[in-house]
């Protein structure tokens, strides 16, 4: 499982994915070689044009039973000084069993299929780090013609002719337990923690929470640490069963030199200062998401994903159900939301 | 205890008793003459050459060699008169003329020391072992490396007994950083690692790159590869013991500096008083401690993070009536501690190690017959934190083992073997971080074992062995597992029995596995148990081989062995487990494996040594977790140690001008497989906050075939040299070792990058040039 975070401006940074052995024993066992172990660089033949398609479908669910559906699809190829890395003019669809489908739309990528995170930051201003590589698709449905539990299908043909496919089972849908909030907005006392429960929703295999939290600066002032903006964290509940997770406490497990130092983490391990505010994400994810998010064996060559896309390409076809909110810690007040449940230390 | 396991139990152990039995009866009728042969002070002599021919005809001399225990047996003799003589280099002879009647008859046989060059008796005791095992054994395939050898074959910075099993025939490793190794095509986890009678589990110091077996304990090494007699159990590839040194009894020390640490042994025997209030003629013991020593003067300086500690002790008690009493023990720890240190890039705090601790009764019995009875327990433990983002990983396994054997020798030409054996196996194994529980393995087995083994001479062209083993594994989950393992070998002795062909065959099983990818090449294995989590692995085996001892005096001994292996239940990491199924963590796979292992080997003259030459071809095949779909399409490839070709060549010769003591080691082999990446491209990754896609600046690859290129072959030549000076207190010997002495770079990884333009590929290699030096002391 992997964790990421991020700050709003500056240019993207590394994310660690968490592999406690690993990253020591490479760190111990390399060690020697790095002294001067380096072999000769050599040419190589061009890489193997792939198609990689990341095709995310997820059903938002509210407390009236209405639902929305929101699919994307992105698009891009393996890395090449000789080649785009477009896929233009591919056609995207996406059907139930329930015979019901959806065709994705061409789209721009920024702030539709790619999340509109970066302000550039003149200091770290990298003009060799391309970001929008790709060509994004994307569809949004409401109501959802899917429905939580349902197998869905996709299937992409490019304009050269390859054609993509993939299949996912669609997680059941969930609701919170003893979550009080109106209009999907709820408080959290200053410096607290609250935990969130939910029902099991069959077929998923994690539970990821996300959230954007803002206002950190102002509701940390005075103390000596630093605070971005904003501050993207994740959280994970790993299996049908796991179905609760302390807010803001256990987020952003392992996003150390993130935009979140060890310090800001230990603030919020206590809980959400006062006057912060954050919009968190609980989805639950199938199978494809997991086994794409996490990884696979060993490579020295760079990290390995486990596909749900095959034919003339690879990548992974996603299905989630998920629910929003809006957090804020504050006291009581007249304009302040209901608490969402009793604080948890 | 569940009637169905009581009643497996009953069972095994009326398999015991039942092939006691017939000695009994038969131990009565033969007219025998045993004896035991012993030095002056009690200890008993293993190897010597036991020779009897009537008075009257001394063409009609048969002869046979004293066991551990020092036995010694004739059977089936005619009454009348005979001339027994006893004899092994360096120590003086026996002989007597002995009457022999109807009935057994035993006698005592004390040899004395005759002046000797002491390296000679050294190699002669090797010899002996070597040539009672070509004598006495049917099928089992051995390699033996004893102290001596040990300490000149090169190495990384200090002599390491499981580094020197490299350079035996049928051995692969994958790394010059890692300890681990392959035999025959087995998994890593395949091989078990014994500390005299007690196993080991991840026996490394150093993220794996040192043994934890100090190699001023190490009487030999021996390493069997195949053709395991039914006495054998656990593991399915091989077995690898490691014999402690209890010493002569006299007090000694030994001592040593080397590059990363510094260690001490001390050798001695209770004082006679004390011993023989114990009961005992004779006792023996040696104990050492070693611990690295960096942090130590960088002290005031600075914390380095790292040291490693470890103790070892052995002790050897022999009663009056030839029985032994036996000890070992083991500690050790590695700590590496980053936490406190500013500025770390990765603030840990991790130790592992071992404890084990075993104890032995061999209780001398009449007519050569023996039994023994054995404990041990053994357990590795290792604790992996991350302080800052309260994070730890930890995994420990435990072994607790109660045997009893029992041999017999009912008939001069038969004798028979039996045992059984009690194994409580757990394990342990967890990652834990920020409240969620990301790993949570545990669980633990009972393994109930039984044997029985016959050997039979039916004439000196022959030999043959038969056997049967049962062993019962029942998981705290999963099923119970009963495996039925017949073994046979059969051995036709040509040229007065100085050559030999054989033919060994035999079925295998283990019930424990390690998760480590072997495709990463480092670190510690996390093992998990047979059931419900992981399969059972069986294995069938056959090989067939020749050997044969020759040259003046025997000093050539060369054996051609070829072998096929098959492989059901070994397990592979899953890379796709689902988090809802607790069962699935490991994908159950087999695979095949068949070589050729040639054997030259010189133990005497000015210039001794071995050449190994190993052909191998192994695959593995198992469902194929990288890629995302159910049920997993299978696929079959070679594993990372499938070497086809190594060709090693060890040895060891003093230069007598210098008084220098030089070890050569030149090895070859062909390129081991890898999987070439065809592409790379950018990682994203889902916001489901946002509803889109985050950035990251990491690449992933998508991988061609699996293992389906190869790495450049290898080769490297190392350089020892050891010069000891004899002082009027002892000796003190420096010595130094170059390890790639010219500097080869023997590919460990490629790394490719597609971005640039043009694609490039690069790399590390393995050890480059590397001199060390240390001294030893020994008074």
């Amino acid at each position: 499982m992997t964790a990421s975070s991020r700050v709003r401006r500056g240019r993207p940074r590394r994310v660690r994915r968490f592999d406690p052995g690993l990253a020591v024993l490479v760190a111990l066992a390399t060690a020697p070689v790095l002294g001067g172990c380096e072999l000769t660089e050599v040419t190589v033949t061009e890489s193997e044009d792939v198609v990689i398609a990341e095709v995310q479908v997820t059903i938002d669910l509210d407390d009236g039973g209405a639902t929305s559906l929101s699919v994307y699809a992105y698009l891009h190829r393996t890395l090449s000084g000789a080649r785009a890395d477009e896929v233009e003019g591919a056609v995207v669809r996406v059907s139930g069993a329930s015979n019901a489908a959806v065709h994705l739309e061409a789209a721009d990528s920024g702030g539709v299929c790619l999340a509109p995170l970066f302000e550039e930051d003149d200091e770290e201003e990298d003009d060799d780090f391309e970001l929008d590589i790709g060509s994004c698709y994307r569809a949004t449905v409401s109501p959802s013609p899917f429905s939580p539990g349902e197998t869905v299908e996709l299937e992409i043909i490019v304009p050269d002719g390859r054609t993509l496919t993939g299949v996912s089972r669609i997680p059941d849908a969930f609701d919170f337990i003893g979550l009080t909030h109106e209009a999907g907005q709820c408080r959290i006392e200053p410096d607290t923690n609250y935990r969130f429960n939910w029902t099991e929703a069959a077929g998923t295999w994690s539970y990821l929470s996300d959230t954007w939290i803002e206002g950190l600066p102002e509701a940390l002032a005075g103390q000596d640490v630093a605070a971005p903006d904003s501050l993207y964290l994740t959280g994970f509940a790993i299996g049908e069963k796991d179905t609760d997770i302390l807010f803001p406490g256990e987020y952003g497990l392992f996003d150390l030199g993130e935009g979140a130092d060890a310090d800001l983490l230990r603030i919020l391990d206590d809980g959400l200062p006062g006057g912060a505010s954050a919009e968190v994400a609980f989805a639950a994810t199938d199978r494809n998401w997991v086994n794409w998010a996490r990884g696979g064996n060993f490579n020295p060559s760079g990290l390995i994903r486990i596909p749900s896309v095959f034919g003339d390409g690879t990548g992974f076809f996603g299905t989630a159900t998920q629910r929003v909110l809006n957090v804020v810690s504050a006291p009581v007040g007249d304009e302040a939301p209901p608490l969402c449940g009793p604080a948890e230390s | 205890m569940c009637p169905r396991f009581a009643a497996r139990v009953l069972f095994l152990l009326s398999l015991f008793s039942l092939t006691a039995l017939p000695s009994v009866s038969a131990f009565a009728q033969t007219n025998q003459l045993t004896g035991r042969v012993r030095s002056a002070d009690g200890l008993p002599i293993e190897g010597a050459v036991a020779e009897i021919h009537p008075a009257a005809d001394s063409t009609l001399a048969v002869y046979t060699l004293s066991n551990d225990l020092g036995f010694f047996a004739f059977r089936d003799l005619e009454p009348g008169a005979y001339v027994l003589s006893v004899t092994r280099i360096g120590l003086t002879e026996y002989r007597e003329q002995v009457s022999v009647e109807a009935g057994p008859m035993s006698i005592e046989v004390v040899l004395n020391p005759q002046a000797f060059e002491l390296e000679g008796l050294t190699i002669e005791a090797e010899r002996s072992r070597a040539k009672t095992r070509f004598e006495e054994s049917a099928g089992i395939t051995v390699q033996e490396i004893e102290a001596g050898d040990l300490k000149s074959i090169p190495v990384l910075i200090e002599a390491d007994p499981l580094r020197a099993v490299e350079v035996l025939p049928g051995v692969t490793t994958v790394s010059d950083f890692s300890g681990s190794y392959n035999v025959r095509g087995g998994s890593a986890d395949q091989n078990l690692i014994l500390l005299d009678e007690v196993p080991i589990f991840n026996p490394f110091h150093l993220g794996n790159i040192f043994s934890v077996f100090n190699a001023d304990m190490v009487d030999r090494v021996e390493l069997q590869s195949g053709g395991f007699p039914a006495e054998y159990g656990g593991r399915v590839s091989s077995v690898l013991t490691i014999t402690s040194d209890p010493g002569d009894g006299a007090f000694g020390v030994d001592a040593g500096v080397s590059l990363l640490a510094t260690r001490v042994a001390v050798k001695g025997a209770l004082p006679e008083n004390a011993a023989e209030r114990l009961g005992f003629t004779a006792t023996r013991w040696r104990a050492s401690a070693r611990r690295s020593y960096i942090d130590v003067p960088l002290k005031p300086w600075a914390d380095f993070p790292y040291h490693l500690t470890d103790l070892q002790g052995v002790f050897e008690a022999w009663t009056e009536g030839g029985s032994r009493l036996r000890f070992v023990g083991y500690s050790g720890r590695d700590i590496v501690d980053l936490s406190g240190i500013s500025d770390t890039p990765i603030p840990i705090r991790w130790w592992w190690g071992n404890d084990a601790i075993g104890g032995s009764w061999t209780h001398s019995m009449g007519g050569g017959a023996s039994m023994a009875v054995r404990a041990a327990f053994s357990r590795f433990e290792s604790d992996l934190a991350f302080p800052e983002v309260d994070t730890e990983f930890q995994t420990g396994i435990e072994e607790a083992t109660f045997r009893a054997d029992i041999e017999q020798r009912p008939a001069w030409a038969t004798s028979w073997k039996s045992g059984v054996s009690v194994k409580r196996v757990a394990y342990d194994n967890g990652l834990v971080g920020g409240g969620s529980t990301f790993l949570d393995q545990r669980g633990d087995g009972l393994e109930v074992a039984g044997y029985s083994q016959a050997h039979w001479n039916p004439n000196p062209g022959w030999l043959v062995e038969a056997g049967v083993r049962v062993d019962y594994w029942q998981p705290n989950a999963g099923p119970s597992e009963t495996t039925l393992s017949p073994r046979f070998a059969v051995r036709r002795f040509l040229r007065d029995r100085n050559s030999a062909v054989r033919l060994a065959a035999g079925r295998y099983s283990q019930f424990i596995h390690s998760t480590r990818d072997e495709e990463f090449p480092f670190g510690l294995d996390t093992w998990i148990l047979a059931g419900a989590e992981a399969p059972r692995v069986v294995s069938d085996q056959i090989q067939l081989g020749a050997e044969s001892f020759f040259g003046d005096d025997d000093r050539w001994f060369a054996s051609l062995e070829g072998y096929f292996r098959n492989f059901d239940g070994v397990a592979a990491v899953n890379a796709a487990e689902d988090p809802n199924d607790d069962t699935d963590a490991l994908v159950a796979g087999n695979g095949d494996a068949y070589g050729v292992d040639l054997f030259v080997k010189r133990d005497r003259g000015a210039t001794t040594g071995w050449l190994s030459v190993s052909f191998l071809k192994t695959v593995r095949s198992f469902p194929d977790t990288r890629v995302g779909v159910d049920p997993q399409p299978w696929i079959t490839y070679p594993p990372v140690f499938d070497r086809r070709f190594e060709v090693d060549l060890s040895l060891r010769r003093e230069l007598g001008w210098w008084g220098l003591d030089t070890g050569i080691r030149l090895n070859f082999g062909t390129g081991l497989p890898y999987t070439k990446p065809l592409g790379t491209f950018h990682l994203y990754r889902t916001q489901f906050v946002t509803g889109a896609l985050g950035v990251e600046d990491d690449n992933a690859v998508v991988l061609g075939p699996r293992n389906g290129s190869r790495y450049p072959a290898r080769h490297r030549l190392d350089l020892s040299l050891r010069k000891t000076v004899t002082k009027s207190w002892g000796t003190i010997t420096p010595y130094m070792s170059i390890i790639n002495v010219y500097n080869q770079k023997n590919v460990l990884f490629y790394f490719f990058d597609y971005q640039s333009s043009p694609p490039t590929r690069q790399g590390v290699s393995m050890i480059p040039f590397l001199p060390t030096v240390g001294v030893e002391v020994s008074f």
